[in-house]
């Protein structure tokens, strides 16, 4: 049985204003693989400020969103969560179980930034990067998108010639939840006396079908 | 190196689905000559888009070459999918073609449920606080996000030619600001401002069939 998070984040009931997100497409849908809602006159967005410039670079946004939604006549209901050190600080985890239940209940959600110098030194559970990573790993997101769009007004803070840079739109999707960085076995064994690291290759292929 | 069938045949469709939505041209990178599960990458990745998206061109390339590609001829890519860790190393490659930091967004999505938008920046600690930073990768982050899970293309169209009509009235944040460029050196609240008053200027187009 398929269970997979849109499922399950109807059967939350929240006291926040967001209700559960409207019906999304999905590869099982068949519609669009990409997970989106389908174009409606109100959004529920969850917004993360996080720590530094976050706050700053957040207000400015909203700034936009708010001309954008009076413009084109349609409502995004912008709503702030915890997430990174400033969760840290007010109830000691990077990504409360809150901030989880908002974003999942949410259409979209949009992150600033988080981290910085106080929580360098914080045991791995709670420095600021491990909400981000709890997040990805919560919310299931496999794929990360990053465009690389040259504007002609900035062409010349590329390091690259003028020629080789302008025009360019390239678009890198990058898997994001397998590979080396989450491979079991591994770790550091002593053989003969000596500490070696060893990254262990299992070379299996594994056919599936996959349960979310 | 782990990946089942299933891991890659998901991230075959999203960016078979990008690609589509863009100029249709799908570059996989592997290293199918050295790694068994890069020959599994490039079989399954063929197989997706060959049965699922037949209007995208697909081609495959190692990843050394392509590290290589994307400095001697950038241009000659469209989209790119690769595995986590070649496409850590080159999404980084990629955004230093921009040359700045502080205009790159950056979406990660599932295949269900709500994806997150974020600029690829850090939190600059050391600028925090002071009205220098620059808003724009995050508003392209918001463009993204109307694009890519909200179903609004003409709204995010609207953003980022709200960016461009900023950037073309010479107005810059410290980041993106160089000596003797003739611009105005503005803080992040006046971008964001600017960028509010261009999305009221600008026409939008009329909606894009998604």
């Amino acid at each position: 049985m398929k269970f997979t998070i849109a499922t399950f984040a109807s059967l939350l009931v929240t006291s926040t204003a967001f209700s559960p997100a409207a019906v999304r497409s999905s590869f099982s849908t068949g519609v669009s693989p990409l997970g989106a809602v389908a174009r409606k006159d109100s959004y529920d967005i969850t917004l993360l400020p996080g720590d530094g410039i976050g706050p700053e670079i957040t207000a400015a946004t909203k700034t936009v969103l708010e001309a954008l939604c009076a413009k084109a006549g349609f409502t995004m209901n912008l709503k702030e969560a915890l997430i990174g050190g400033c969760a840290i600080d007010a109830v000691n985890d990077p990504f409360p179980e809150e901030s989880l239940k908002q974003c999942l209940a949410s259409d979209s959600v949009l992150l600033a930034c988080i981290g910085g110098y106080k929580w360098d030194k914080n045991p791995r559970e709670l420095r600021p990067e491990t909400g981000l990573l709890k997040m990805r790993k919560e919310m299931g997101l496999f794929a990360n998108l990053r465009p690389a769009k040259v504007l002609p007004q900035l062409i010349d803070a590329s390091t690259l010639k003028r020629e080789v840079v302008e025009g360019v739109d390239v678009m890198v999707v990058r898997e994001l939840t397998g590979d080396v960085y989450f491979g079991t076995p591994k770790g550091i064994d002593v053989i003969d006396g000596k500490i070696l690291f060893q990254l262990y290759l299992p070379l299996q292929y594994v056919s599936s079908s996959f349960l979310i | 190196m782990i990946y089942s069938e299933s891991e890659i045949e998901r991230i075959a469709r999203v960016a078979g689905d990008v690609a589509s939505k863009r100029k249709g041209k799908l570059c996989s990178v592997d290293k199918a000559n050295v790694l068994d599960v890069s020959q599994l990458w490039r079989d399954v990745v063929t197989d997706v888009i060959t049965k699922e998206f037949s209007d995208v061109e697909l081609s495959h390339m190692y990843v050394d070459n392509a590290a290589m590609q994307l400095i001697r001829w950038p241009k000659q890519f469209d989209t790119i999918v690769c595995g986590n860790i070649f496409g850590d190393i080159l999404s980084d490659e990629a955004s230093m073609l921009v040359g700045s930091l502080g205009m790159l967004p950056s979406a990660s999505i599932g295949d269900s449920g709500p994806g997150v938008f974020e600029p690829c920046h850090g939190s600059a600690p050391d600028i925090a606080g002071q009205n220098k930073s620059n808003p724009l990768a995050m508003i392209l982050s918001a463009a993204m996000m109307l694009k890519y899970d909200l179903d609004r293309p003409a709204e995010a169209q609207l953003l980022e030619d709200a960016v461009e009509a900023v950037l073309n009235k010479k107005l810059r944040t410290a980041d993106i600001k160089q000596e003797g460029d003739g611009c105005e050196l503005i803080g992040c609240a006046e971008m964001g401002d600017a960028v509010a008053a261009a999305v009221n200027e600008i026409e939008m187009k009329s909606t894009i069939a998604a």
